[in-house]
């Protein structure tokens, strides 16, 4: 029989404590919260999970409420996820509050009687209406498991827009100072929304939930009395153990109670014993077990998490510096690290015990055949040079007789992806790390990469990504030069493949190919011999390739945000304050005109004639050359729900491709309106292009890059599973040349 | 899994069973929809129609505390398209004296059976579990263990402490109904209704403009738990099933878990939320990926039935009338280990047909062997896993416990088949590892 926990012990593992409970150790995020929402703060308590959030929200009612202020709870669980419709999930929101708040009103016949309003205004005006009318005094609401909203099938934007407009109302309607939010979850402000403009999370105040300290953890002790009559240095021991982390504390206090058979037996005997052998059956309830799921879950994340966990494990202090990036992000929700001062460390010694090196060992031979998403799964950067050394890439004649070149293109193909979604994981942890010049190299070369493999151009594409590497790889600005070194590596192998077999040669000068054509911060003019880049005071600058400045252009209308490269002339557009401008490449102004609102992106069509910009209101406007006058009228208009970000001119210049905030891609076939739309994957898209031959949109996102074939439209494999297909003979031919690194390469990437 | 029941000379008492309560009551309930009639109950006259029992004798079935006779009960169960199984009743104790008379144990022992072999502290555990004001327990143990026994055991218990309680096993609900969430949470509402003889008051309380958990929790705190005087024991026995369906595990577990929040929150409706004791009863480790805080598989108090231990095997050897218990006993846990419903097929061999433990494991492989039903039957439901056949095949020819993808492990285990040490897995008994040595060496 497993009973970790008996029944008569003062200790509670799992679970919110009840408010009576005598072990309840209140820390310093109590008396924070307790007092921002007295002083009616919106507050957000976002933590691991068993941290006591729960256990804490009852806490804080107790005392708001003796304090009079109205206390409703909502558990968001209790409307579930899976199989509800945004009314269904509204309505119950609002029928909890009814509940909660034992409103007068019946809220079925209430609802449907506003049939014509949306459903968040219909909350609104039940808050407003009737909450904040027969509630006198200050409310608050605590939403609890708030990222249980993740699950939805639907965005819930407009509830947390909703949340910041009660703020926002305080100034013109006094009776929204009465009305303050508390939301609890495992979760990060920018998971839950990304519009900064409209989130609550920017005006409230995030309540930090530390482990307990010795001082707070007193209510502890009186417990621990039966075995030690004396308990202090008990208490002391066994949150050195835990860290103070809530649960485990609660845990052990009662494994001690349990299994203090003689009064000398040492703590760590007992967490060895009753903790940490065989974790995985004694486990119970689940903790442990929850942090090893929530780090496997994914197996998009598992791969790379416990890789960064690993090198903070391995690293002399036991720590990483602190970066904000994503997977740190994660690490940190999952509960086993936490963050002190500017770094991150393990959490408690029974962490450190459970999840060791021989754990991560074990972990990372599990997930070698793993599930296919790039980014994370993707070879360390460090082993790929070697990759693409010359005698590498010559393949054995019986598996591909004829096309050597383009099987190297294909290696290439499937590096550049690779590089790619690393590329933009590291991009993001290391963004402030970088220098700005720097970043934004890595980003031009990485997008110039895209727009040649889109060629089919793989070497060429493959030299971007080598470079965009090299420079996202913390080499200091001066070594950027570095890039001739790789390319005369690379013009070597094509003069080597070339040579091998002339009669497919590979199009390549190298000169010419490298020039990208799509809107970034950083582009090469026409010519291929000049630079120019946006510096951080938001004005252009024009370089020589090795680094000489030439000019510094700086517009009248203000700070420079974008810039596009004309394909063919000296010349480039920009844009700053809603206002475009054209400029020569030797720094005269030629156009300028105002637009209505701010500017998302420019670009050029293929050649040149045409400037096309795009509004963050999805609107795109179009500027002909051959018509020299002003646009006022915008040729497509996007009102989609969601900000839009990106776009895309065909070849053909008949058709233009906008992307949203939500990876929602709108096809326009111009004369047809309305668009025809490509569902994304609820991420941002980083990029979005038309292939040369005009059939394709590719677009990208942090985890994939997607090829539409545009008269289907429908959703493509990511290109990851389309290049390893093709690879995948290679990769299993007998080769000596490659290396076991290299035919692990496409493991666990799905065919299509 | 059981064998037929053989031929009964003279059985006058018999009882419905929890799983042939449940089961009446599942279709009854389908019956009621049939006829659109779904918010109220039936009758006892209109029982008596469509049974051509009289309503005194369906009192008494129904009643479940006099003995009826088999018939009645066959009957009963053909009114409603079913047919009454061993597992549907239990036998009235006044019958089986010698126990020579008793069927093959299978499935549920009847409350008052002497053959109820007692595993402290397990019980008790149970007992203080829902005498806690919100109280949670799972029960968890392979197939067979005896899980259903006691949980029958501590609802009696329960009962005699004046709780209301109703048992559930969500086996029956059909792949129809967990079609989606709301006709599952309608049909988990209505059939507690049933149990608890409240009208089913869904129409009144069901608002589709609500999401299906909220109409479910509401249904339970306006109208279940407001209406009973006392605490309600809810018994979830087979919540395994439930994991099939991730799109409604999800949130079905998730709302069980607020549900035991709400006794805690301190606030207005937790002296109602208290009111509710939930036990869950599973056999399989739970492998669906459930948002943690939102699972009620992390919270409150775990029950592990074990196997038998030796003088618990012995004890019941004692009960059957077999001589020479202790080492009859030996033997048999050589055999079968402590598995609960092998132990008790031997013994009640040995003493209805007058077996010698030699017979029986000199017989133990033979195509005609007791155990012979039982073994197809686990072979038939393996055939289904290919990669659990393969696993298995591995764990019988190893002589020490081997590695297993813990999915497998987990699924293995709760077939009993395999007993799980750190990590890694072995047969769980002697008979298993011979049987499977066979059969699948052949078969895989």
């Amino acid at each position: 029989v497993i009973t970790t926990q008996s029944i008569d012990s003062p200790y509670q593992i799992g679970g919110s404590l009840p408010p009576t409970a005598t072990t309840y150790v209140a820390r310093q995020a109590d008396q924070q919260l307790y007092q921002a929402l007295l002083q009616g703060e919106f507050c957000y308590v976002f933590n691991a999970r068993q941290m006591g959030k729960s256990s804490l929200r009852v806490q804080t009612t107790q005392r708001l409420r003796a304090a009079d202020v109205h206390c409703g709870a909502i558990d968001l669980t209790t409307i579930g996820t899976r199989q509800v419709t945004p009314e269904q999930w509204y309505a119950s929101f609002a029928g909890l509050l009814v509940s909660q708040f034992q409103l007068s009103i019946q809220l079925g016949q209430w609802w449907r009687a506003r049939a014509e309003q949306s459903f968040v205004s219909r909350l609104s005006e039940l808050v407003e209406k009737v909450l904040l009318v027969e509630v006198a005094g200050p409310i608050v609401i605590f939403i609890d498991e708030v990222d249980s909203v993740l699950g939805l099938a639907f965005e819930t934007d407009d509830f947390f827009a909703w949340i910041r407009s009660c703020y926002n109302q305080r100034s013109e309607n006094p009776a929204y100072q009465r009305l303050s939010f508390a939301m609890l979850g495992v979760t990060t402000p920018s998971s839950l929304m990304q519009d900064k403009t409209v989130t609550p999370f920017n005006i409230g105040r995030s309540i930090e939930l530390g482990g307990f300290q010795f001082v707070e953890a007193q209510p502890l002790l009186s417990g621990l009395m039966a075995v030690r009559s004396q308990p202090r240095d008990l208490l002391n021991q066994i949150l050195s153990w835990t860290g103070g982390q809530p649960f485990l504390t609660q845990k052990l206090c009662s494994l001690v109670l349990q299994h203090m058979t003689t009064p000398d037996r040492p703590v760590q005997n007992i967490v060895e014993q009753y903790v940490i052998q065989n974790w995985e059956s004694q486990d119970e309830p689940e903790h442990l077990r929850t942090i090893r799921d929530r780090l496997l879950h994914r197996p998009d994340q598992a791969w790379y998490l416990i890789t960064l966990y690993q090198k903070l494990l391995v690293s002399p202090q036991g720590q990483l510096r602190l970066d904000g990036s994503p997977a740190q992000r994660e690490l940190l929700l999952s509960g086993l690290v936490h963050q002190k001062q500017d770094f991150l460390q393990v959490k408690n010694p029974i962490y450190e015990a459970v999840f060791n090196t021989d754990w991560i060992d074990q972990q990372l031979a599990n997930l070698d055949a793993p599930p296919p998403p790039p980014p994370v799964l993707v070879p360390p950067v460090s082993v790929l040079p070697e990759v693409v050394l010359p005698e590498k890439v010559i393949l054995p004649e019986e598996v591909i007789p004829q096309k050597k070149p383009y099987l190297a293109g294909i290696l290439g193909g499937a590096l550049l992806l690779g590089i790619l979604g690393l590329g933009i994981v590291r991009d993001r942890a290391q963004s402030q790390q970088i220098n700005e010049l720097r970043q934004a190299q890595v980003q031009a070369d990485r997008q110039a990469a895209i727009a040649l493999g889109q060629q089919e151009q793989w070497l060429p594409a493959l030299f971007h990504m080598l470079r965009a590497d090299q420079v996202a790889q913390d080499l200091p600005p001066d070594q950027l030069s570095l890039s001739q070194a790789v390319r005369s590596q690379f013009q070597q192998f094509v003069n080597q493949a070339n040579d091998a077999d002339p009669n497919s040669r590979p199009k390549l000068r190298l000169k010419q190919d490298l020039r990208p054509e799509f809107n970034s911060n950083v582009q090469q003019d026409a010519t291929g011999e000049m630079r120019l880049t946006i510096n951080a005071t938001g004005q252009v600058q024009l370089h020589t390739l090795n680094q000489k400045l030439l000019l510094t252009v700086q517009s009248p209308a203000g700070p420079i945000e974008q810039l596009t490269v004309h394909p063919r002339q000296r010349l480039f557009a920009t844009s700053s304050n809603q206002t475009v401008d054209r400029w020569q490449q030797d720094g005269k102004r030629l156009n300028s005109w105002p637009l209505p609102s701010p500017i998302r992106q420019l670009r050029f069509n293929a050649d040149g004639k045409k400037l096309f910009v795009l509004l963050e209101t999805g609107e795109v406007y179009v500027w002909d050359e051959d018509r020299i006058k002003q646009p006022n009228v915008p040729i497509v208009w996007l009102n989609g729900p969601n900000p839009s970000n990106q776009f895309a001119v065909s070849p053909n210049n008949n058709e233009l491709a906008i992307g949203d905030m939500a990876g929602n891609i709108y096809f326009y076939n111009l004369p047809d309106k309305p668009p025809k739309k490509l569902t994304g994957d609820q991420i941002p898209l980083t990029d979005l292009a038309f292939n040369v031959r005009g059939d394709q949109i590719l677009s990208a996102t942090p985890t994939a890059a997607y090829a539409w074939p545009i008269v289907t439209a429908h959703k493509p494999q990511p290109w990851l599973s389309y290049t390893c297909q093709r690879l995948r003979p290679y990769l299993q031919s007998a080769n000596p040349a490659l290396s076991s690194t290299d035919r692990q390469r496409c493991a666990g990437v799905p065919d299509l | 899994m059981h064998q037929k029941p053989q031929p009964l000379k003279r059985k006058r008492g018999i009882l419905l069973s929890n799983k042939g309560w449940q089961r009446l009551q599942v279709a009854e309930q389908r019956t009621l929809e049939q006829t659109g009639s779904s918010n109220k109950g039936h009758t006892l006259q209109e029982l008596s129609d469509l049974t051509g029992l009289s309503a005194n004798t369906l009192a008494r079935v129904r009643g479940r505390k006099i003995a009826v006779d088999q018939q009645t009960l066959e009957a009963y169960f053909r009114a409603f398209d079913l047919n009454l199984l061993p597992e549907d009743y239990a036998d009235s104790d006044a019958v089986s004296l010698l126990g020579k008379y008793q069927v093959p144990p299978s499935g549920q022992l009847h409350l008052e059976s002497r053959f109820y072999i007692e595993r402290p502290p397990v019980e008790s555990l149970c007992l203080d579990g829902i005498s806690q004001p919100g109280g949670l327990i799972r029960i968890k143990a392979p197939r067979m263990s005896g899980k259903t026994s006691l949980t029958a055991r501590t609802l009696l218990q329960a009962r005699d402490r004046g709780l209301s309680t109703v048992i559930l096993s969500l086996r029956l609900a059909d792949s129809e109904t967990f079609s989606n969430l709301q006709r599952f949470l309608q049909w988990f509402c209505a059939v507690i209704s049933q149990n608890l003889g409240l009208p089913n008051e869904l129409d009144s309380h069901w608002d589709s403009l609500f999401g299906a958990s909220y109409n479910c929790t509401h249904y339970f705190e306006t109208y279940l738990l407001k209406h009973l005087d006392g605490p309600l024991v809810l018994a979830l026995d087979e919540v395994d099933a439930v994991f099939d369906y991730p799109e409604i595990a999800t949130d079905f577990f998730g709302m069980l878990r607020a549900w035991y929040e709400k006794a805690r929150y301190g606030d207005a409706s937790s002296v109602l939320w208290q009111k509710l004791r939930l036990i869950m009863v599973h056999s399989t480790e739970v492998y669906v990926p459930l948002n943690v805080t939102q699972s009620p598989f992390n919270a409150g108090l775990l029950v592990e039935l074990p196997g038998f231990s030796l003088d618990q095997v012995e004890d019941l050897a004692k009960c059957y009338g077999i001589e020479a218990s202790r080492s009859a006993a030996q033997e048999l846990m050589k055999l079968v280990g402590g598995r609960p419903h092998l132990v008790h097929l031997g013994l009640y061999h040995m003493s209805a047909s007058g077996m010698t433990i030699e017979d029986l494991l000199n017989s133990a492989m033979d195509g005609s062997s007791i155990y012979s039903s039982h073994l197809r039957n686990q072979l038939w439901e393996l055939q289904k896993y290919p990669e659990l056949m393969a696993t298995l095949k591995q764990a019988v020819n190893s002589p020490t416990p081997i590695d297993a993808a813990p999915i497998n492990a987990y699924k293995l285990q709760s077939k009993g088949l395999v007993t799980v040490i750190q990590q890694k897995i072995a047969p769980s008994c002697d008979l298993y590892r011979m049987y499977f040595t066979q059969t699948l060496r052949e078969l895989v």
